[in-house]
């Protein structure tokens, strides 16, 4: 017991190069300034991992952490949050996922694990209340992720223990790698799987018995009846209840998805993928910890090719991802998902990457040679099913495909630059750009992971291009109520509305669950975008559970410091304002031409038009013209030390 | 007319909300160990299923308590513990069929459902009432009418045909 409320009030340090492990308590002042989650380990990624440090060095660190509203009756309080150095882009690299394990790693008493060195031989984590311990996983390696959780609860005689892990992808350091919870909760992003398998980690298992006391129980608990109550009134939540994010793939606000990433209309045959295609493979609905929304599936195929393929998911984006395969069947679907899970590869990067082979295949600028005698055509199944374990375990022209987008076209040559795309060395999980609203361009192209999709480019930007239960009175008022400009969530491609103001509080909200340990879905920049939890909701949350007046004003500041901390850190990197435009106008910048492949008349608005944004999104959050946190923002979030860390590198003027 | 915990299982969704607020009403707390329902999973198979007290009608718990500490009250159908009476000993917990009763790692002193007296809460926030709180004689009636739904939809679907017309 301890005499925190919300906060667990320890850290776990584990040193994998000299296999030794510490307990250190949670300081009260970093608690209060970086809240949790990704709050915590942007901090501590800051601190520790130094500008041109190998992402798959003992170097870069390993952290996890939850929120101080991880674990309890607060709306999807089920997410757990990992930062590193990203292998991919060599930046700032941040993944979250769902499932179960977060509330586990609080029970379990840590608000944070933080892994650091390298290991010698493979081993796992393992931590059972106040006890941890790193055990040998020599057995567990090669395993894929469904067996390798299966025998650690056998081997630790325990079916209720949660465990992070990665498949055969994580173990070859491969780019397009993942870190999986349960089944299919993913920590998909920024190549996480690849900086475990580098440190010889296959997992981490938590069991705990433990509890979240909370200050104000009472007070606490009418909240959280309050929220999930008022959740139930918004428009949206009988939509995502019953399908969940794979309701996106036939809602208008997405038409954007059938234009390809060079903003040219897509094969009309995958436009005909509805919703309610999933709904006979669908047996029930799953929810993740805490949470009523269960969006998450149990499927199972029936018939066919795939029959018997049984999992969890599908999400959303996978279908938009899997559209550009040209393969518009759910099955096919839910088998390419489990694949995935099993090998623990993000759902998104492989097919990221193929898609780009298959532009490559159909252009002859490749062969069936080059594929390994696989002919990589659109619509080959089994071709693209074979090619998830080519990624896997960089067999052949896999380990090509898996480096999409930057590193893939520098090895393969031939041009093959010309049909990437991407911000900061990421592709989008969503389609392509050309067709987004000016403020969703904006969200994504600004994130500091890379191009990005939850970082602010969600549900709150991308209101416009909407769904039929957001009718225009809906949006006319919401536009009224929080940005006092009736069209803004109308004339989405002009520049003459306060876009980045709706990117920063997307930002700000999204930050907030992540910081706090709450998904996404729950809030209001989710589907639930006018009754999901709000900043002001987080506030009363927050006080009542840790029992520490936090304002409105006090999380924004947090959010503030984490998106700083992001920046610096890129900054140091070399990070800068041409990194935060959107592909074809990075490209237009960069060689001073317009790119040869994009349709720049399908754009809605100019590079001008998206300077403007972008200078008022800076100023919005304290940077600079290059995107750089200015000395005085910096000062005023009590980050002095990165001021002078910035200014001692040359990167800030030395003094005011 | 008594009611009973009735669980549907192929509708949990295996969100634990019933976890938190059964621990929450116990002990003020959010804790699984705390909780005397409890989410088992399988999830390879999809298959989540709350388990707690079944308030037997013929209790082993109370058969084996020494000291005559739990009890079956007739009118109500609850299996209920008495908290001073207990001594702690865990042999109700060695007979439960169910692993019902279990041990609060805080207090140190054996726990199980009382169906909060009459109003459970898990039943309470399960969202989709996988866990409903019934009487008795409507669980029964419920379930063979979900059983023969598919039969009355051959039926009328037989009797349109046959009459050239009817109902969709």
């Amino acid at each position: 017991m301890t005499d925190w409320n919300g906060w667990a009030g320890a850290i776990l340090n584990v040193d994998l190069t000299n296999m030794k492990l510490s307990r250190e308590v949670l300081s009260r002042e970093f608690a209060l300034k970086y809240i949790g989650g990704s709050g915590f380990g942007s901090r501590i990624l800051y601190d520790e991992v130094s500008p041109g440090d190998n992402a798959l060095e003992p170097e870069n660190v390993i952290i996890i952490g939850q929120g101080p509203l991880s674990g309890t009756a607060a709306p999807g309080s089920g997410r757990y949050d990992l930062v590193s150095k990203s292998p991919l882009t060599g930046i700032y690299g941040r993944s979250n996922g769902g499932g179960f394990f977060g509330p586990e790693m609080k029970w379990a008493g840590y608000d944070l694990i933080v892994i650091r060195g390298k290991s010698e031989k493979p081993v796992y984590l393992w931590i059972d209340d106040e006890h941890a311990e790193l055990r040998d996983a020599t057995h567990l390696w090669g395993k894929d992720t469904w067996v390798t959780e299966r025998m650690i609860r056998e081997e630790l005689g325990d079916s209720e223990i949660q465990a992070l892990k990665i498949g055969p992808a994580g173990e070859n350091m491969c780019y397009s790698s993942c870190v999986i919870g349960n089944l299919t909760r993913a920590a998909g992003r920024c190549s996480m799987g690849a900086v475990w398998g580098s440190k010889k980690l296959k997992a981490v298992a938590v069991r705990g018995s433990g509890e979240v006391s909370i200050a104000k129980p009472r007070e606490f608990m009418e909240l959280c009846k309050y929220l999930r109550g008022r959740a139930k009134c918004d428009p949206m939540y009988s939509v995502h209840t019953t399908y969940g994010t794979s309701a996106w793939v036939s809602e208008p606000h997405l038409a954007r998805e059938l234009f390809d990433k060079f903003g040219r209309k897509t094969d009309p045959a995958l436009h005909s993928l509805h919703h309610s295609h999933f709904a006979p493979l669908y047996d029930k609905n799953l929810a993740c910890f805490g949470c009523a929304l269960h969006c998450s599936h149990y499927y199972t195929v029936k018939s066919g090719k795939y029959e018997g393929t049984a999992g969890e998911g599908v999400e959303g984006y996978l279908q938009h991802v899997t559209g550009r395969f040209g393969v518009g069947d759910p099955a096919f679907l839910c088998k390419y998902n489990n694949l995935c899970n099993q090998l623990g590869l993000h759902i998104v990067a492989p097919a990221l990457g193929l898609a780009w082979a298959m532009d490559l295949y159909q252009h002859d600028i490749i062969t069936k040679e080059d594929c390994d005698g696989l002919e990589l055509t659109r619509g080959n199944e089994d071709v693209i099913l074979q090619f998830l374990h080519k990624i896997a375990y960089k067999e052949g022209f896999g380990e090509i495909v898996d480096a999409y987008p930057v590193r893939a076209a520098e090895k393969l040559g031939r041009g093959s630059d010309e049909y990437i795309s991407h911000t900061k060395g990421v592709d989008a999980a969503f389609g392509g750009v050309a067709q987004c609203p000016l403020r969703n361009c904006l969200a994504y192209s600004v994130a500091t992971r890379g191009q990005d999709h939850l970082t602010g480019a969600w549900f709150t930007t991308r209101v416009g291009h909407r769904s039929k239960q957001m009718t225009d009175d809906i949006l006319e008022r919401l536009g009224k109520e929080r940005y006092n400009d009736p069209k803004i969530f109308f004339e989405v491609f002009s520049p003459d509305h306060n876009h980045a103001l709706v990117v920063y509080n997307a930002e700000t909200i999204g930050a907030l669950c992540d910081m706090t340990g709450i998904c996404k879905f729950a809030s209001e920049g989710g589907p639930l975008y006018i009754e999901g939890i709000h900043t002001k909701d987080f506030a009363q949350l927050l006080s009542a559970a840790t029992g520490i007046d936090f304002s409105v004003d006090d999380l924004v500041r947090a959010t503030e410091r984490m998106f700083l901390l992001s920046r610096a850190f890129n900054a140091r990197e070399g990070i800068g304002r041409i990194d935060d435009y959107p592909y074809p106008f990075h490209y237009q910048l960069r060689h001073s031409k317009e790119h040869p492949r994009y349709d720049y008349s399908a754009f809605k608005f100019s590079i001008k038009d998206y300077d403007k944004v972008l200078d008022e999104y800076y100023k919005l959050r304290g940077c600079d013209q290059e995107g750089i946190p200015t000395r005085e923002k910096l000062a005023a979030l009590g980050l002095q030390d990165v001021a002078e860390d910035l200014a001692s590198r040359g990167i800030l003027p030395n003094n005011i | 007319m008594r009611k009973i915990l009735f669980i549907d299982y192929e509708r949990c969704t295996g969100c634990e909300l019933c976890v938190l607020y059964c621990s929450f009403k116990r002990a003020q707390t959010f804790s699984r160990a705390r909780s005397a329902v409890n989410i088992i999973r399988w999830e390879e198979k999809g298959m989540c299923v709350p388990s707690m007290c079944e308030h037997c009608e013929e209790p082993l718990c109370a058969l084996v308590c020494p000291v005559n500490a739990i009890s079956k009250d007739e009118e109500t159908g609850i299996v209920r513990r008495d908290e001073d009476t207990c001594i702690g000993c865990k042999r109700c917990m060695m007979v439960c069929p169910f692993g019902a009763p279990a041990v609060d790692p805080v207090t140190g002193k054996v726990f199980k459902c009382d169906l909060c007296g009459g109003e459970p809460v898990c039943a309470q926030v399960c969202p989709t009432e996988a866990i409903q709180y019934l009487k008795a004689d409507r669980v029964g009636l419920s379930r063979k009418r979900k059983g023969m739904e598919e039969l009355a939809s051959v039926m009328s679907f037989a009797l349109a045909k046959t009459e050239g017309g009817g109902q969709e």
